[in-house]
């Protein structure tokens, strides 16, 4: 069959050596951190739904939060997880931290030991308790269903949970007022099933963006009352809790190679489109 | 960058030589080490982008071995030290005979004796006595199971379909709701019946799947759209950390910026 | 002896299975009792399986060295940061502030990070050369991706603010329809499975031993 014959520069867009692909998007990514946009930030009402709850909690509520991710997950769950935090330190609230994964127990001691920087009068076993890790993922979550104490015999730090003032009041998942839940998979999906589910407490979801979508049918189904999705949710809550952080400064970046992205798609398919009709036109010809 | 060795003295229970180290390890020495390192180690998984190469290879054996000590360590100190060896061996723990120490608990034996069987998979020919271990766990577990994943999951989901539907229909923005609830209660039923492999997808059964087969599609085109956020978001991250907290390249830019357009 | 190696397991995940089953509908003392003790032993359990896991990817890499297959230098160096960082865990524990947590944040994180930023410029490379709207299908996938990526972000937003309702819509009504049909599924499933389970019918969980 007769090659056929295309401008030039669609063939070779349409072949584009994936090291320059590559290099655009690295630049896509760099430039904006240098020369930022500031484009403005618009807040979901999933996001709102998760900061409006723990807004009007009265003071000194208990909050239950679970940080399942690890470093591969930081840099989208991370800057959510401060900013939720630091809500709560701001509104008062009794905050008790568990971990199902093993490599994130780090990162949390490393955000508390920040927020400590903004709040100095936050102090372990009274005003939090960060239990830290512990291995099992479901059996932990209906664990922590029973009592903290017994699954966490003691707190990252190595101090007694039995001791503490505040496990003395808030002793088990059934008697927070709300909780949320940092995850990077499917253990959100245990945590509903076999904890909030089972004791009857609100639950919202601060989640990658990768499993976000997954999220929606317990959001639908109020078995989660919001959804904090991605490093965009990140930056959304920054706005709503008044203080930018790494996500809002990202945010610039994220939206330039998205557009670059799209805009490569979107003309990669018409120019295979037009090579498309062209092939069928020269096949006309020859038949 | 964040910083690894903010240990704060009063809350943190350290002895002074432990403080010591902390304060050693946090100083601006060994976090300038650390960020070289940090930044050799990201430029060599970069390097993966170009080509597989040996360095690569010996990046990713490294994480692997440190990974794995990481986690042996951890599994220690947070499962075996509180939940089986203090109980057991009471007189181990440094706060025994205060308020705080563990109390004794010999049926920890059961659960020890069971977690060694699971142990023994690595001597020839005691495999075998896994067996039992995972009979326990997984009976039950899956006895747990299963009334919570009824109850937890396929009902309120199941609830939440059927009520998606309203119960009377309005004109003005009400049309809207109208649309949403067709579209989820139709949406959820038709996958539904897309996977549902037993019956073949002929006739009018074909053409339900079809529409479930188009609910998914536009789904997982969500999804998609989802995942290059996140994605780039975790290169976003990285950037971050070699322009800034490497390069200080935020530094440079200013101190250009001063230097082009003046300043006090 | 083949007793407890064959019809004793399949008959104690029967007892278990049954009794934590029927548990839950027994309000009583001894039922939670039952219910709390079978939770902490079974946080035991699943600390030995976890210790289990990486003694298993050590043999393996011990082998590797033993029998010298090619490549086995790096399995060499797989086992030296594996045992420093374990004697360093050990004496000086994890946490930040250690050598051990020094490690972790300086080594272990990057490395981790940076293993899934690449995926980044895979995803970009990928979506660009191979993603073609072939078919009908494929076009509602593109169209949905399309819409979602772009109307996620400020830039979205900012070219036009229906993006950003449109990109919401289609969150939170078709993607949620196929995702619930999934969940559905998946529920179905694990009831299914774990029935399974408990009467004896699947018993690959067990293992083979011998």
């Amino acid at each position: 069959m007769e090659e056929v014959r295309m401008p030039g520069f669609v063939e070779r867009f349409l072949k584009l050596d994936r090291r320059i692909i590559y290099s655009l998007v690295a630049l896509a990514v760099a430039l904006p951190l240098l020369w930022p946009l500031k484009l403005p930030i618009r807040v979901t009402p999933e996001v709102e739904s998760v900061f409006n709850t723990i807004e009007k909690l009265p003071p000194g509520s208990n909050i239950m939060m679970s940080a399942d991710f690890d470093p591969a997950s930081q840099p989208e769950l991370y800057p959510m997880m401060k900013a939720v935090m630091r809500h709560i330190a701001r509104k008062n609230h009794k905050l008790v931290i568990t971990v199902l994964w093993p490599n994130g127990p780090n990162l949390v001691a490393q955000c508390i030991e920040e927020l400590k920087l903004e709040f100095p009068n936050w102090r372990s076993g009274e005003d939090y308790a960060f239990l830290g890790y512990q291995v099992g993922g479901t059996i932990v979550i209906i664990g922590v269903g029973n009592s903290f104490t017994d699954t966490y015999p003691k707190d990252y730090y190595g101090s007694s949970t039995a001791a503490m003032p505040i496990i003395k009041q808030f002793n088990r998942l059934g008697q927070a007022d709300y909780m949320v839940m940092f995850e990077a998979g499917n253990t959100g999906d245990y945590w509903i099933v076999y904890g909030t589910e089972v004791h009857d407490v609100d639950v919202g979801g601060g989640v990658t963006a990768v499993v976000a979508p997954l999220y929606y049918p317990y959001l639908q189904a109020k078995q989660l009352n919001g959804i904090i999705g991605g490093l965009k949710g990140a930056a959304e809550y920054e706005v709503l809790t008044k203080v930018p952080g790494m996500a809002t400064s990202a945010m610039d970046s994220q939206s330039i190679v998205h557009a670059l992205v799209f805009f490569a798609i979107v003309l990669a398919n018409i120019f295979a489109l037009v090579l498309a009709i062209e092939k069928r036109r020269q096949a006309r010809r020859e038949a | 960058m964040l910083n690894p060795a903010i240990l704060i003295q009063a809350e943190s229970q350290l002895l002074p030589w432990q403080q010591a180290m902390a304060d050693f390890l946090g100083g601006d020495v060994m976090v300038a080490i650390g960020t070289w390192i940090a930044a050799g180690l990201t430029l060599i998984m970069f390097s993966f982008i170009y080509k597989d190469n040996p360095l690569f290879r010996l990046g990713e054996h490294v994480y692997l071995g440190i990974s794995a000590g990481y986690l042996m360590s951890l599994y220690f100190f947070n499962n075996m030290k509180p939940q089986f060896i203090y109980p057991l061996l009471p007189f181990l723990d440094p706060k025994f005979g205060t308020p705080e120490g563990t109390v004794m608990n010999l049926w920890v034996i059961v659960p020890g004796i069971l977690g060694i069987f699971i142990l023994l998979r690595l001597v020839p020919g005691m495999g075998w006595l896994s067996r039992t271990t995972f009979a326990f766990y997984i009976g039950g577990f899956t006895g747990i199971s299963l009334s919570k994943v009824f109850s937890g999951l396929l009902l309120p989901q199941f609830y939440a379909t059927i009520d998606a539907i309203p119960y009377r229909v309005t004109n003005g923005p009400e049309f809207i709701l109208l649309l949403n609830s067709l579209v989820l209660f139709v949406g959820a039923l038709t996958v539904l019946v897309y996977f549902f492999f037993s019956v073949e997808h002929r006739g009018f059964v074909g053409g339900v799947s079809r529409v479930g087969v188009y609910t998914l599609m536009i789904a997982f085109g969500a999804t998609f759209g989802y995942t290059i956020m996140a994605r780039v978001s975790l290169l976003i991250g990285r950037m971050q950390f070699l322009m800034f907290d490497w390069l200080h390249l935020d530094r440079l830019m200013g101190r250009l910026a001063m230097i082009l357009f003046g300043g006090g | 002896m083949q007793f407890f190696r064959k019809q004793f397991p399949i008959l104690l995940a029967f007892a278990m299975g049954m009794t934590m089953f029927i548990r839950e509908f027994i309000p009583s003392k001894l039922a939670q009792s039952l219910y709390e003790g079978f939770t902490n032993w079974a946080i035991v359990i699943v600390g030995f399986s976890a210790i289990f896991a990486i003694l298993s990817l050590l043999r393996h890499h011990i082998s590797k060295v033993r029998r010298k297959v090619p490549g086995y230098g790096f399995s060499v160096v797989t086992i030296i940061a594996f045992t420093q960082m374990l004697i360093l865990g050990l004496i000086f524990s994890v946490q930040p502030g250690t050598p051990a947590g020094w490690e972790y944040w300086w080594l272990f994180v990057p490395m981790q990070s940076t293993m899934f930023a690449t995926l980044a410029f895979f995803i970009a490379s990928a979506a660009f050369r191979a993603f073609r709207a072939r078919t009908w299908e494929a076009l509602a996938l593109l169209v949905a991706g399309l819409i979602v990526m772009i109307g996620r972000v400020p830039i979205g937003e900012f070219i036009s603010p229906y993006l950003s309702d449109v990109a919401g819509w289609i969150m939170n009504n078709p993607n949620m329809a196929g995702f619930r049909g999934i969940a559905l599924g998946v529920a179905l499933a694990q009831i299914a499975i774990a029935v399974r389970i408990i009467f004896g019918i699947e018993r690959t969980y067990m293992g083979g031993g011998d």
